[in-house]
């Protein structure tokens, strides 16, 4: 079960994607969010998912993996679905006793269902082949201009690092304590809501004490070691952008513009 | 409870480049009431080993006999076999989680459909068994517990259950000398007393060859050894290369000897290392 959970995690291959630089790809599923949203025809869909098949094609990412990434969201996908579905207003196109499905609602339905999808699609993929640091790298440079205005760039970048430097490690924690538990007899999978919700508790109070311990040993260690973020910190790796990346923001601002374009047009 | 394991092989992330083999082909019998110890180092996969052993993993193949029932079968209810086999992982107090130490220790009784008595019983019956004062402590937070008490209230969790297989991860990982010769202390006597079958993951080698009845070395996911403690710890070279050692006596013997021709090797603990040494001071004659 716990396996399953994709989110944040780091596909390690090499591939056309992954050397891409993370300011670039950031900005690319930024701009890519931001034309889902904007779209409104099929046509136009079959055009998002013609892109995004190929990227994940260069990625060598495997597409039953991303796609194994939809499981935990598929129920939000499924309500979002039926909501839309028989709460919008407009023209009846069929009806069964107080459910009413309307044109309108069903075009809606389909359309919020296709950007959810391809959000967490098009979002997996810049988490799956870029690793956490690059990431964080990424934001940082691309928070930097935003510092004069007090936007604390440094900080929230360090924040973020460490909250998918720890996702893996949660997700391990939780694994061994609810095998312990198991192990004393607990029984996760079984009962009603109720008698389920309980059931975390003896997951849930470990888990937040040791949460709560590792934030502590972490500041510690930190600490020990002088950090410092900010101004004086210098890196190893400096980012670069490349002739690839400059190709691929070419290939980027075209493509978006061109579906902004018939949107407007 | 005798515990049979045939070409037991076990996968990571099947399928996908974190793919990683961490048991392959694990063959071996434990016996019932039988103390054995299981060495190997970091990452060698004693912790998948014993997660099998309770049905918390399941292996790619091979079979799994507790007392004849094979537990890889399907129709095999999980919390039957765990009632049967507890399993006490590394760092155990890191699950504790009530609010006092005895509704912490009665959760696995709980869980067992007993009778509110008999839960009550065996939380301070196995609060005593681990070497604490029941009545001093049963109203008290784990969380206001050293970190020896804590372990000891987890271990009493397990022992609480009254399982016929106890497993031991590492128990006395990060004790001080006395909490680790109290623990064990512990474990032994439950050994005799209910004749509980054990299974003790340590890595002191003074500890295994002091208490269990045999040894099962695993070095990279497959048995690399097994045998009665003075077998296993002969082999000191082939042990070191796998990352492994001798309990220090051995070790001492095994360099006298090669200094000297006349002395046998194999001592375990200081008692023999000390006869030996006596005899050959009285010039070594009654071999």
């Amino acid at each position: 079960m716990l396996r399953d959970i994709t989110i944040g995690q780091y596909y390690p291959v090499e591939s056309l994607i992954h050397r891409r630089d993370p300011r670039l790809k950031i900005l690319a599923v930024f701009g890519f969010v931001i034309v889902l949203f904007m779209i409104d025809s099929l046509t136009n869909y079959v055009y998002a998912a013609g892109f995004i098949g190929l990227i994940i094609a260069a990625s060598k990412v495997p597409l039953k993996y991303i796609l194994k990434g939809l499981k935990p969201i598929f129920l939000i996908i499924f309500f979002t679905f039926t909501i839309n579905m028989f709460l919008t207003r407009g023209e009846i196109i069929y009806k069964m006793g107080i459910f009413e499905i309307t044109r309108e609602g069903l075009h809606q339905a389909v359309f919020m269902s296709l950007r959810l999808i391809f959000l967490i699609i098009g979002t997996s993929i810049l988490t799956l082949t870029t690793s956490p640091i690059e990431l964080t790298d990424g934001i940082e440079r691309l928070l930097n201009p935003f510092r004069r205005i007090g936007v604390p760039a440094h900080e929230l970048a360090m924040m973020m690092t460490i909250a998918l430097r720890f996702i893996p490690t949660i997700l391990e924690e939780t694994d061994k304590i609810m095998k312990a538990q198991m192990a004393r007899g607990a029984d996760f999978e079984s009962g009603n809501i109720v008698k389920r919700a309980k059931s975390l508790i003896p997951l849930l109070v470990p888990l937040f004490i040791g949460a709560f311990r590792r934030a502590d040993d972490l500041a510690t260690a930190m600490e020990a070691r002088c950090y410092r973020g900010g101004k004086s910190r210098t890196r190893m790796k400096q980012l670069k952008f490349n002739k690839g990346d400059f190709a691929g923001s070419i290939l980027m601002v075209l493509f978006y513009g061109y579906l902004v374009f018939l949107r407007i047009a | 409870m005798s515990i049979i394991v045939k070409d037991l092989t076990h996968i990571y992330n099947p399928k996908s480049p974190f793919e990683t083999i961490a048991l392959k082909n694990i063959c071996f019998e434990i016996e019932a009431g039988e103390f054995t110890g299981l060495i190997g180092h970091t990452g060698s996969g004693k912790s998948t080993l014993i997660q099998h052993l309770n049905g918390l993993l399941k292996a790619e193949s091979g079979t799994i006999l507790i007392n004849g029932l094979d537990i890889t079968g399907k129709e095999v209810k999980m919390n039957d076999v765990r009632k049967k086999v507890g399993l006490v992982f590394q760092y155990p107090e890191y699950q504790l989680f009530e609010e006092t130490v005895e509704k912490d220790v009665a959760f696995g009784p709980g869980n067992l459909g007993l009778s509110e008595k008999e839960i009550h019983e065996r939380a301070r019956e196995a609060i005593e068994t681990v070497g604490l004062d029941y009545e001093e402590i049963k109203d008290r937070s784990p969380f206001e517990l050293s970190g020896g008490q804590r372990r000891r209230v987890a271990i009493a969790g397990i022992i609480a259950m009254k399982p016929e297989v106890l497993i031991l991860d590492e128990p006395t990982a990060g004790l001080d000398p006395r909490g680790r010769r109290e623990i064990l202390e512990k474990i032994s006597l439950l050994h005799k007393k209910y004749n509980t079958t054990v299974l003790l993951i340590s890595h002191s080698m003074e500890d295994i060859a002091r208490l269990c009845g045999k040894v099962l070395v695993i070095n990279k996911g497959q048995i690399a050894f097994s045998g009665t403690p003075k077998e296993v710890f002969s082999q000191v070279d082939a042990l070191e290369s796998i990352g492994l050692g001798v309990p220090q006596m051995t070790a001492l013997m095994d360099k006298l000897s090669r200094h000297r021709q006349d002395v046998k090797k194999g001592a375990l603990t200081v008692e023999e290392a000390k006869e030996e040494l006596l005899r050959l001071a009285r010039g070594g004659s009654n071999a």
